[in-house]
């Protein structure tokens, strides 16, 4: 198997240089940076398939990134505090999702190379955080943008499910669960991004 | 909708997105700055606001006189008519309204807001129709005769009461849309409010419509569709529904100020925006309500100004250093220069008393100088020099205090407001408040107690209000003229108007201060958490990743234990306590069992009473220890959320071995004291196998 593309970004060399050590044969590290604008360069020009982004760097750190890059690449968040608001906004701004750098090496590369397939980054707090912001939205718009299924499977992940879990729970596929995920991912988007276009259009910025 | 929205998302172009962003970013709360540098700030924010509070209520209600005697002289040589002269006034305030119904219809997302805005630009519409037919048909001499009446007059009834209607309804379209719909409990309950008085503001002019659209037969007015005039208490419901209207509109503010404060920055303008709207619509409401156009204005001032005044002291002290509550700065900062007071420097006090003896000096000489609407020279002119001088004596001494108590300066603005409004009820017709056409009875009195609401309280403002209040009883009192038993329920219902008013603007702005206090205090904590995730986290992340050292990582992990710990103490305020007492039950779990748990909470119980907080925290570390002894797993999640019934439950989820059923011993025991922790406070708890692999404990709260 080919090894998979990865940029890491992140203001902290030592950090960089501890991940890129980590990640090991697997994974093909094509460019590294150190604040949002050179990450958005570097991704531009080596095209990866993964960016691994801190959240907090000079430049607007990973929501910047996110939101310039997130349509041509996936781009996973680092953190080191997992409450931050910031994720979500991350998030819907283009980001498939987050992990805790506290995380174990084997779970990171696990991670990025689920990411890297396709599959959102996902955990349970990052669940519950939408669960609250798709009300926001629900309310605003007077009918939920998620279906039925789609919240079930939300709370589950947010319960802390596998999906292999969640789908014996539900009595669907694997398969169906994910483009759930997926969905629920895009909806985020393109909810988030109206009202940021909305911002732009109100201030002349279009 | 989604397609709309899907669109715009399409050409969407990248460099804007990340100047938003870069806004956004940008926004983060400075908490350093020298105490300077603020002082200076300060003064110039208690500068404009003070200024402009004065130069608002000033030039506005002298600027709309002057435009109110033009349009009604146009009108009437326009159309000939006496009739005109109600109309044509309030066309002009018609048009705006409409424009804005058609604006939320055509810019709202949500079906239902759209709706509102449709039905209030309909209403708006008929009522416009009503007025202008209502005009044309009563040309002088003014007289109409049998069968022409009902049908004027059921245009007028359907004219007065839709446009008493859509003014609220547009306001509460209004938030919606410009608030992005988001309205919390309380703003709804807000909202009810308002529509009740909505209610009680049409519900008044179904019974005395010629208030809203004049209709005069052979040269008296008349009430259409021969409703019987129930003329005071159609004004007191009116006037109970301008009063009630307003309470919600001040508590709105005070609710989407606090909100503005606590939203991101690319959402803010939306607040801002929404504050605005809601102060028009209350002004224009006071316009088409309150018979007087100054009144109105005044209103517009009061409501249009001071959520920005408070709001942008509130803002100002959010992220500025606490100042001594007694410094005069602070009064600058939070709002309460509307009387015009402060520790500012001599240049900028003097400019404040002059705006003040110029305000003092046009109202007079508008009082005693009018010819229209008053009669008498000699007493007039005597009241007026006493008021002048009483001005004149209060500012020379406010202006020698060199550092004033805040309470004092009030306490003499209230006794001023409370002559002015005595030498008000002397002289002008017996009537409320609210309802003086070009006196100084109107906007100074309600501005300094709102004052007085906004410095001491709600106490204080009730006390500012009754005092203004029998002022003006005494005034009309003294003043010797027979009063009617209309006028007198008149006279009560604006002493309880002024009370309320200063009771509800210090209620809002207790309100607002207690929001400032949090959110000053969560921005330090943010403040001091990003700099600890920058520098000292990351560190730890290093070393955890990096060490050889078994102790080192061990001791690197607790000590982010104790950190985050540390930070996230006050994150979980708005769910109460139950959250705090998962996350150390979370924390005690990783530091004694070795064990990472993510904490997943979703919506949580307001209020938990000590004894479920105790059985919760029992029963979910007990099952954490479950997961460490039997799972052999290193992972789980504690989740909180609310089920389909709507209960409240905690579950506890390991991707583990899991377990048969048929072959627990220990486990069962386990589930047995999990669930009696549970039964004896009233929840109870589950615990299953997972499909899939893995475990699960439910606990549910009573």
């Amino acid at each position: 198997m080919a090894p998979i593309r990865i940029v890491l970004a992140d203001d902290h060399p030592v950090y960089r240089d501890g991940l890129r050590h980590e990640l090991g044969a697997g994974f093909d590290v094509v460019g590294e940076a150190s604040d949002a604008p050179e990450a958005v360069a570097v991704v531009r020009a080596t095209s990866p398939q993964v960016v691994a982004c801190d959240l907090d760097m000079p430049g607007g750190g990973g929501l910047a990134v996110a939101a310039s890059v997130g349509e041509v690449t996936r781009v996973v968040i680092l953190t080191v505090h997992e409450t931050e608001r910031a994720v979500l906004d991350a998030v819907g701004a283009g980001a498939v999702g987050y992990l805790l750098k506290t995380a174990s090496a084997d779970e990171l590369r696990d991670w990025f190379r689920r990411a890297a397939g396709g599959e959102p980054v996902f955990p349970p707090k990052l669940a519950a955080l939408l669960l609250g912001e798709f009300r926001l939205l629900a309310r605003a718009a007077g009918t939920n943008p998620l279906t039925e299924r789609e919240r079930e499977v939300l709370i589950l992940v947010a319960r802390g499910m596998t999906q292999p879990q969640i789908a014996a729970q539900l009595f669907i596929s694997a398969r169906t669960v994910e483009s759930h995920v997926r969905n629920i991912l895009t909806k985020l988007h393109l909810s988030r991004r109206d009202e940021l276009v909305r911002y732009a259009v109100d201030h002349g910025l279009r | 909708m989604t397609l709309r929205a899907a669109n715009w998302a399409g050409r969407r172009d990248s460099r804007h997105t990340r100047g938003v962003v870069g806004q956004r970013a940008g926004e983060r709360p400075a908490v350093a700055g020298s105490s300077a540098g603020s002082d200076a700030a300060s003064r110039r924010v208690g500068l404009v606001v003070a200024a402009s509070c004065w130069l608002v209520v000033v030039v506005l209600a002298f600027g709309t006189y002057a435009l109110r005697r033009a349009a009604v002289r146009l009108a009437v040589d326009l159309t000939g008519g006496a009739g005109a002269s109600a109309f044509l006034p309030r066309a002009f305030l018609v048009l705006p309204l409409a424009t804005t119904g058609l604006v939320l219809v055509w810019r709202s997302k949500a079906r239902g807001v759209g709706w509102v805005g449709l039905l209030g630009a309909l209403g708006l519409a008929v009522g416009l129709f009503g007025s202008v037919a209502v005009s044309y048909a009563t040309p002088p001499p003014l007289s109409l005769r049998g069968a022409h009446v009902p049908a004027l007059g059921a245009i007028a009834t359907i004219g007065s009461v839709s446009f008493a209607l859509a003014v609220p309804l547009l306001a509460v379209g209004v938030l919606l849309v410009f608030g992005n719909g988001r309205l919390g409990r309380r703003e709804m309950a807000v909202a009810r409010v308002g529509a009740v008085g909505a209610v009680l503001v049409a519900l008044g002019f179904a019974l005395r419509p010629d208030r809203l659209v004049v209709l005069y037969v052979g040269g008296e007015p008349v009430s259409p569709l021969g409703i019987p005039r129930f003329d005071t208490g159609a004004a007191t419901l009116r006037f109970g529904g301008v009063l009630v209207v307003g309470v919600a509109v001040v508590l709105a503010v005070a609710l989407f100020v606090r909100r503005w404060l606590d939203v991101p920055a690319a959402l803010r303008l939306h607040y801002v925006r929404v504050g605005g709207a809601a102060g028009c619509s209350a002004a224009l409401a006071g316009v088409g309500t309150v018979s007087s156009v100054a009144n109105g204005v005044a209103l517009l001032a009061a409501a249009l100004v001071l959520p920005v005044v408070i709001a942008r002291g509130a803002h100002a002290l959010a992220s500025a250093p606490r100042p001594d509550p007694r410094e005069p700065g602070f009064v600058a900062l939070s709002g309460r220069s509307v009387v015009g007071v402060g520790s500012f420097d001599r240049a900028v006090s003097l400019g404040l008393v002059a705006a003040r003896l110029g305000a003092a000096v046009w109202a007079v000489t508008l009082y005693v100088g009018f010819d229209g609407e008053f009669s008498g020279g000699a007493p007039r002119l005597l009241v007026a020099g006493v008021v002048l001088s009483a001005v004149v004596v209060a500012v020379l001494v406010l202006g020698e205090v060199r550092r004033p108590d805040v309470r004092l300066v009030v306490g003499v603005e209230v006794l001023l407001a409370a002559l002015i409004a005595m030498v008000d009820g002397v002289s002008s017709r017996v009537g409320h408040l609210f309802s003086g056409a070009a006196s100084l009875g109107g906007p100074w009195p309600q501005v300094v107690v709102v004052a007085a609401g906004v410095v001491g309280g709600p106490w204080f403002g009730a006390a500012a209000g009754a005092v203004v209040g029998f002022g003006r009883i005494v005034g009309v009192l003294a003043s010797g003229t027979p009063v009617f038993a209309s006028q007198a329920q008149g006279l009560l219902a604006s002493f309880v108007g002024v009370v309320v008013l200063g009771a509800g603007a210090g209620a809002a702005s207790r309100l607002l201060r207690d929001a400032e206090a949090t959110i000053a205090s969560a921005r330090a904590r943010d403040a001091v958490a990003r700099r600890l995730h920058d520098g000292v986290l990351q560190a730890l992340a290093v070393i955890r990743r990096r060490s050889t050292d078994p102790e080192l990582v061990e001791l690197a992990a607790d000590a982010d234990v104790d950190l985050r710990s540390f930070l996230d103490a006050g994150e979980l305020d708005a769910g109460g306590d139950l959250g705090q007492v998962l996350r150390s039950v979370a924390d005690d779990a990783a530091r004694r069992l070795a064990l990472q748990v993510d904490l997943a909470i979703d919506e949580l119980p307001r209020r938990v009473t000590p004894g479920v907080l105790t059985a919760v925290a029992g029963a979910v570390s007990e099952a954490l220890v479950n997961v460490a002894k039997h799972a052999k797993v290193s992972r789980a999640t504690v989740y909180a959320g609310r089920g389909e019934d709507r209960r409240f439950f905690v579950s506890v989820i390991d991707t583990g071995v899991g377990f048969d059923p048929g072959q627990m011993t220990e486990g069962r025991g386990i589930r047995g004291s999990i669930n009696e922790r549970m039964a004896e406070v009233g929840g109870d708890a589950t615990m299953r196998a997972l499909a899939g692999g893995g475990t699960e404990v439910l606990v549910w709260l009573p």
